[in-house]
């Protein structure tokens, strides 16, 4: 009889223990279908809503804006390094009509690395290396229809640059757009040398300051992406540089860009279905350079660079990219 | 006047009084007396039943002294020190009672002494009564026996009997009293007053010798009926002598049972006068099942309607122990201390919570030399996920039940039922409620604004069931509703809450005053 007490008395002590002692929480996860988190699939074609579009949206530059009247020209000044100077009649319609009046004209400049970048734009010719003097993108509206310069007409670019003085060589490029541009990533943009071969000059002018100001002067015949550029020759060998992510990071929410320390070489890494990855092909070895990574998962914003002074013959690297703010990226953009 | 003085100077005044005695007085008391008539009831079971046996039942022995007694031990404790406790306990009863007893014969010896010297005193005062008693007379009364091997005043008492057949009136009288009161009133040093009891006697005896015979010589009033003569008839008169002879020889044992302050080993299990059950103790634990009420002081009907559905009842407990007092066999008081925790489920979801996953991924990278590389990456997946939060609240308390119970049954199963007050000592939360914003927030002991810390006083009724399971245990099943009087949160609160709790109590009940 007393063993059944003791074991009476245990069972309550056991039933009591059992009853108070549980953890205070517990719980249970569902995965939220719908946050773009949770979207790890690649895409062989980027659709319009990637994410990469909105990230293009919330980082590329803003372009100025200047009008004047078309029949008498002018020379537009945007900012202290940028002039564009128009003749009389510079535009006419896309149906070839002349246009009176007030002209909008909207300026995107890409004078630094970290520009290009916002902007998306690499300094490639197809599979070559271009070194940037700097790249613009000019746009002319009339009460919102787009106009182009009238034939035979072209207009100057003058800038300096202000990173570097001028360099020699450098030749006109118009950008080849792949149609997407410039509302996000164009995996078919290239530069191609003007089709007049023609060469841009370098010029000395009178600062604001007092001293003398050294730049660049382009004189182009087309409007939209105009670059001035040399291509870059390197004596080293070459090899494929692989960005590897973790799963979340996909070619919808992501762009990779490798940026040459040395020169304003902006080179895109690609997305690479097969293997899920972001490739860029035939890079020269022995240079330093920074691979920058920018992503946009739903509201948030990712961002990773890798600083390499070689990408040597593997040339893959792996990349963490951690979660910033818009203002930080573009911090870190402008520092480049 | 004391008594010496008072007793000398009637020993004086008397010792040549003497008074005739009635014919035939001696015969009426002297054969029927010594030699009781056997009772015609009494011869006839005695005949039938002498040489009956029947087998003892089952069991019997160990409910009159069960197994268990033999190797109780203190609960909890181990063997080993159980056996210790108990040979300390063995011990120390032991010396108690040699030492009593050492004490008591001391004791007696020198009141035999004493007496003996008072007796030498009045046979030298010349009352010559005790002179008469003659040993080795027949003692044919076998109730005499009773006061055989009895230590001082016995062997008087045998002398004394000795000298009713002597028939001698006078020292019959005397013996007989001094016969009956054996050692006890020795004790008591009431030497003086017998002797005054038996002076008494005397004269009563000697005073109605001129009444006519059969006329009763005594007081009905007195004590020594057996002395009084009756017209009755023998089988009439018999019980009632038997009967101041059996008070006599019982008072006698209850007198010399010197060990009557200890307590008797031997237990029976079907005497509830000898199991002590002033003071049980009640050790219980109890499944419980919360009932809330809830309603808005001015709290939206949105809020409402999420707190409802935000909150689930889940099993509680109550453990604790009560004290009971039983009042008489049916009713009983009982208060104790308890411990109480209700248990409830807050449920709340937090939409994209980042759950990560540590992923291994392999890929096969062409170089460009056209090398075919494995590249493994070790990293971290992560997840948005709707996380379902469920944080289990408590309400807890700590109460004293006070409570008046009715019981009825025998001894192995009692029913019964209780009711009356639990009052709260102290009441703390923890967990998670809803504020007025709907968001979750967490209340605990330092901060739970709205709740109360005490909780005032509950109604409790319940209805018991209890097994005996040996002697001093029970155990017992009582289900019960408590009902709380006053809400658990405050008048400031935006809404009030109050909670039932109905549950089953288990527990064991022990007897206190263990033998």
């Amino acid at each position: 009889m007393q063993r059944i007490s003791k074991h009476i008395i245990l069972a309550l002590v056991l039933f009591t223990g059992f009853t108070s002692c549980k953890k205070d929480m517990s719980n249970n996860f569902t995965l939220n279908t719908t946050s773009a988190l949770n979207d790890t699939i690649w895409t062989r074609t980027l659709p319009a809503n990637a994410a990469v579009n909105a990230l293009f949206d919330s980082i590329s530059p803003k372009p100025l804006t200047e009008s004047f009247n078309n029949e008498s020209g002018a020379t537009l000044h945007f900012n202290s390094n940028v002039d564009l100077i128009f003749q009389p009649g510079s535009f006419v319609t896309l149906s070839g009509a002349a246009v009176t009046g007030k002209v909008n004209i909207e300026l995107t400049k890409l004078l630094t690395k970290g520009d290009m970048i916002k902007a998306m734009q690499a300094t490639i010719h197809y599979n070559a290396l271009l070194e940037s003097a700097g790249a613009f993108f000019v746009k002319a509206s009339k009460d919102g229809q787009e106009l182009e310069l009238s034939p035979g007409v072209s207009y100057l670019i003058q800038y300096t640059d202000p990173d570097n003085d001028p360099k020699p060589y450098m030749l006109v490029f118009n950008g080849k757009e792949g149609g997407l541009a410039p509302a996000g990533v164009d995996p078919e943009f290239t530069w191609l040398k003007s089709a007049d071969g023609s060469s841009v000059k370098n010029f000395t002018r009178s600062g604001q300051g007092g001293g003398d100001q050294a730049g660049y002067e382009i004189l182009s015949t087309k409007l939209k992406w105009v670059s001035a550029a040399r291509q870059s020759y390197y004596n080293a060998g070459s090899s494929h540089l692989t960005a590897i992510l973790p799963l979340n990071f996909t070619n919808k929410n992501t762009v990779v860009f490798a940026v040459f320390e040395s020169c304003k070489t902006v080179v895109p890494l690609y997305s690479d279905y097969n293997t899920r990855a972001f490739r860029a092909s035939y890079l020269p070895q022995q240079q330093e350079m920074t691979i920058i990574s920018i992503s946009k998962i739903g509201k948030d914003f990712y961002y990773n660079e890798k600083d390499i002074s070689d990408i040597g013959s593997l040339g893959i690297f792996k990349l963490r990219p951690e979660k910033k703010s818009i203002q930080d990226i573009l911090e870190h953009l402008s520092s480049l | 006047m004391t008594n010496e003085a008072f007793d000398h100077i009637t020993r004086e005044k008397l010792k040549d009084y003497s008074a005739a005695i009635p014919a035939g007085l001696w015969e009426k008391i002297h054969v029927p007396a010594i030699n009781a008539p056997q009772d015609p009831f009494d011869q006839f079971f005695k005949e039938k039943l002498q040489d009956i046996t029947a087998p003892v039942s089952p069991g019997l022995w160990n409910r009159i002294r069960p197994e268990e007694e033999k190797r109780r031990r203190i609960f909890f404790l181990p063997r080993r020190t159980s056996m210790m406790a108990a040979s300390l306990l063995m011990l120390f009863i032991a010396g108690t009672v040699s030492a009593y007893i050492y004490f008591q014969q001391i004791r007696h010896k020198r009141n035999a002494e004493v007496n003996a010297t008072q007796t030498n005193q009045q046979n030298n005062h010349g009352t010559g009564t005790s002179e008469s008693a003659e040993p080795g007379q027949n003692n044919t009364n076998p109730e005499n026996n009773l006061n055989q091997g009895a230590p001082a005043g016995a062997a008087e008492s045998t002398v004394t009997t000795d000298a009713i057949d002597a028939g001698t009136g006078t020292s019959e009288q005397f013996s007989r009293e001094n016969a009956r009161p054996s050692g006890t009133e020795e004790r008591s040093g009431n030497a003086i007053v017998f002797g005054k009891r038996r002076i008494s006697k005397t004269f009563l005896l000697q005073a109605p010798a001129t009444d006519a015979p059969g006329a009763s010589l005594v007081n009905s009033n007195d004590e020594d009926r057996y002395y009084a003569p009756s017209g009755r008839s023998n089988a009439a008169f018999i019980p009632s002598r038997r009967k101041g002879l059996f008070a006599s020889g019982e008072r006698d044992i209850s007198y010399n049972n010197h060990t009557g302050s200890i307590k008797n080993i031997i237990i029976c299990p079907s005497d509830k006068n000898l199991r002590n059950t002033d003071w049980d103790l009640e050790v219980f634990a109890s499944p419980d099942l919360s009932f809330k009420t809830v309603s808005s002081n001015t709290a939206s009907q949105q809020f409402m309607s999420r707190k409802d559905s935000s909150e689930s009842a889940r099993v509680g407990f109550t453990a604790g122990f009560r004290i009971v007092k039983p009042l008489n066999d049916r009713f009983l008081i009982k208060a104790g201390l308890q411990y109480s925790q209700i248990n409830e489920n807050f449920t709340y979801k937090t939409a994209d919570e980042i759950k990560t996953i540590t992923v291994i991924t392999v890929r096969n990278i062409t170089l460009a030399n056209g090398t075919v590389v494995t590249v493994s990456d070790t990293s971290v997946l992560q997840q948005a996920v709707n996380k379902y939060n469920t944080v289990h609240n408590r309400y807890k308390s700590i109460d004293v039940p006070v409570l008046m119970g009715y019981q009825f049954g025998n001894d192995d199963l009692k029913i019964g039922i209780n009711a009356g007050v639990v009052v709260n000592l102290s009441s703390s939360y923890k967990g998670v409620m809803l504020d007025s914003t709907l968001s979750p927030q967490p209340i605990d002991k330092n901060n739970s604004v709205g709740y109360k810390t005490n909780i005032g006083v509950g109604l409790y009724a319940g209805f018991s069931i209890s097994k005996r399971i040996n002697y001093n245990t029970s155990v017992f099943a009582e289900p019960y509703l408590r009902y709380n009087l006053s809400d658990i949160t405050t008048p400031q609160s935006v809404y009030k809450q109050r909670f039932s709790v109905g549950g089953l109590s288990l527990g064991l009940r022990f007897n206190l005053n263990k033998h």
